[in-house]
């Protein structure tokens, strides 16, 4: 459902865009050609507009706030047009090729692999990767019961995930909070 | 999704890249268990080499590319 809302979202805002541009292309077709094409553009904001721009007093102004909308309509026609590369975590790249994953199913991985640790009752992993390849920061928070230490949960889930994370380069923070009542322990 | 096509079919998964020295790259996208992935990856190589060769195609097969796009976890039964 939100998968389909998402798209939905690109695609209104991809065809605002360009009913955007197509307007304000018109307007500038009205503005230059307007007699050949037969539109009247006298008496309308558009009109009263241009000839500020065209007056002396207040031409940088006009101006600037013109050029300024040019560069934001060019900034959001890149934005939705430029194709996004997506982040992934690399585990090793050499002349044979590349071993990489994508940054969710490896937040799985994680936090199945700190669930599994002893003494943990709940666990969730967030993984933020850098710009570089094998940069990145993975932050565990592992829930513990009463019973347990924090310093002993934490260290139990940095010695399961530790090694994986390394190999991604990964800096790792694991947080042992208390977990919610009726969750129970490994 | 990640494909090729090839002679009218579709090869999911896979994408195939010209370099420019002749050769050709493959990138192969894997939905898997949770299993240790460097030789999961040595293994993927292994199987796409052995094919190529023996499509004899192996001089014009470049890096070959592992990419896991998601990871089947088995949920455990707690007690």
């Amino acid at each position: 459902m939100i998968l389909l809302l998402r798209a939905l979202v690109r695609l209104l805002g991809f065809v605002l865009l360009i009913a955007l541009a197509l307007l304000g292309l018109g307007f500038a077709l009205a503005a230059l050609l307007g007699d050949q094409l037969g539109v009247q553009l006298e008496g309308s904001a558009v009109s009263s507009w241009l000839e500020r721009l065209e007056a002396n007093d207040a031409q940088v102004l006009e101006a600037a706030v013109g050029g300024g909308m040019v560069l934001l309509g060019l900034l959001l026609l890149i934005g939705a047009l430029a194709p996004r590369r997506e982040r992934r975590a690399v585990l090793e790249q050499g002349e044979h090729g590349t071993l990489d994953a994508r940054r969710r199913p490896l937040a799985q991985m994680f936090t199945a692999l700190a669930e599994r640790t002893r003494g943990v009752t709940h666990a969730k992993a967030k993984l933020r990767l850098g710009r570089r390849a094998r940069h990145g920061r993975l932050v565990l928070r592992a829930e513990r019961p009463r019973t347990t230490e924090s310093t002993v949960v934490r260290e139990a889930v940095q010695s399961d995930v530790g090694e994986l994370a390394a190999a991604f380069g990964l800096k790792t923070r694991v947080q042992a909070p208390l977990g919610r009542r009726g969750r129970r322990v490994q | 999704m990640r494909m090729t096509a090839s002679e009218g079919m579709r090869v999911d998964g896979v994408v195939c890249a010209a370099l420019a020295d002749g050769r050709y790259q493959l990138s192969v996208h894997l939905v898997g268990a949770m299993v240790s992935l460097r030789p999961l990856a040595d293994a993927v190589r292994a199987r796409v080499e052995r094919d190529v060769a023996f499509a004899g195609l192996a001089d014009q097969l470049g890096p070959v590319d592992v990419s896991v796009e998601d990871v089947q976890v088995r949920a455990e039964a707690r007690p």
